[in-house]
């Protein structure tokens, strides 16, 4: 059976399931008689589920501001997007 | 030469029924289209400017306008610089560097490979140049979460499960204020990968062309990213868990 550093290291490969099979069984038998190795899997996924969640922070209105007019895009709305067709 | 788009956004609420007129942004209201339409972009120009087409939805390929850099792609260039440097006032210095850099080379641009990857190659650039110019000293030891294993590859220390309850909500903002420090704590080595592929969602192989590293070296930093900051949360969700 491997160990439970070997399965540390094969845990990427296990749950983004790109293990071939024999890898694969090697860390399922080792989990089903190791307590501490799955419950390091099963938070190893809930880190992953957790920092997918974050939410983007804001680009500081300022900032955008001060680009826009650095861009040479600091013109009224209605002037920056004219109602009239501009085909691709 | 491809030429810049327009975005066009009144036109998609007014434009009569046609051969363009069988999209998903042929949905208005008939009265809708009696506004006159200098006054529909004042009054819905917040609501247009949320449900605007992407680069690749208007025209697959074209190289997009400035504007549409900015509201597309400015939230993703700050956030990665942010979370690359941890510190906002350099986040801001990569920010406008990066966008002026890409507005003025728009014209170049022919949408041959994704604008996405381009802006978050020079983005990381941008940010690890910057990262160089401030170190003053080289970063501490790193610790590599592979050492937490005793000779005979058992747990040194012992690995309890962690409550499940937080996941099953909403982030909230204690929590989410807790895991960016717990990110921006990690070692810059596997932050910039981790950032890349867990928060921005680039695949293994694009990170690798960003950081220019060899898809073992993203695979392996991307993992011990994920094993220090499990091993830096575990005794907030352990101490949940009883």
């Amino acid at each position: 059976m491997i160990s439970c550093r070997t399965l540390a290291r094969l845990l990427l490969g296990y749950v983004e399931q790109e293990l071939p099979g024999e890898y694969r069984e090697l860390v399922e038998q080792h989990l089903a008689s190791c307590a501490q190795c799955v419950a390091l899997a099963d938070s190893y996924t809930v880190v992953l589920q957790l920092v997918r969640q974050l939410q983007p922070v804001p680009v500081p209105p300022e900032l955008l501001e001060a680009l826009r007019i650095a861009a040479g895009l600091d013109l009224p709305f209605a002037v920056l997007h004219p109602p009239w067709p501009e085909p691709c | 030469m491809e030429r810049p788009l327009s975005l066009d956004r009144n036109l998609r609420t007014s434009r009569p029924h046609g051969a363009a007129g069988q999209g998903p942004h042929q949905t208005a209201a008939p009265a809708k289209e009696t506004t006159p339409l200098f006054y529909s972009s004042i009054q819905s120009a917040e609501e247009e400017e949320k449900n605007a087409p992407t680069v690749a939805e208007e025209c697959p390929g074209a190289a997009p306008t400035a504007e549409q850099v900015f509201r597309e792609y400015a939230p993703r260039v700050y956030n990665l610089a942010r979370r690359m440097l941890t510190n906002e006032s350099d986040a801001e210095d990569v920010t406008s560097e990066v966008l002026l850099q890409v507005v003025r080379k728009l014209d170049t641009f022919r949408g041959e490979s994704s604008l996405a990857t381009w802006l978050y190659r020079i983005t990381a650039n941008a940010a690890l140049a910057l990262r160089r110019k401030r170190a003053t000293h080289p970063e501490r030891q790193i610790s590599d979460p592979m050492d937490q294993f005793l000779a005979d590859g058992s747990h040194a220390t012992p690995v309890r499960g962690w409550a499940a309850g937080p996941v099953q909500q909403v982030l909230g903002h204690e929590l989410s204020q807790m895991i960016e420090k717990a990110v921006a704590g990690l070692p810059a080595l596997y932050r910039d990968v981790f950032v890349l592929a867990d928060l921005e969602g680039l695949a293994n192989a694009e990170i690798g062309e960003v950081l220019r590293l060899s898809l073992p070296a993203v695979k392996s930093r991307l993992h011990r990213a994920r094993l220090s900051l499990r091993h830096a949360l575990a005794p907030y969700f352990e101490e949940i868990s009883g």
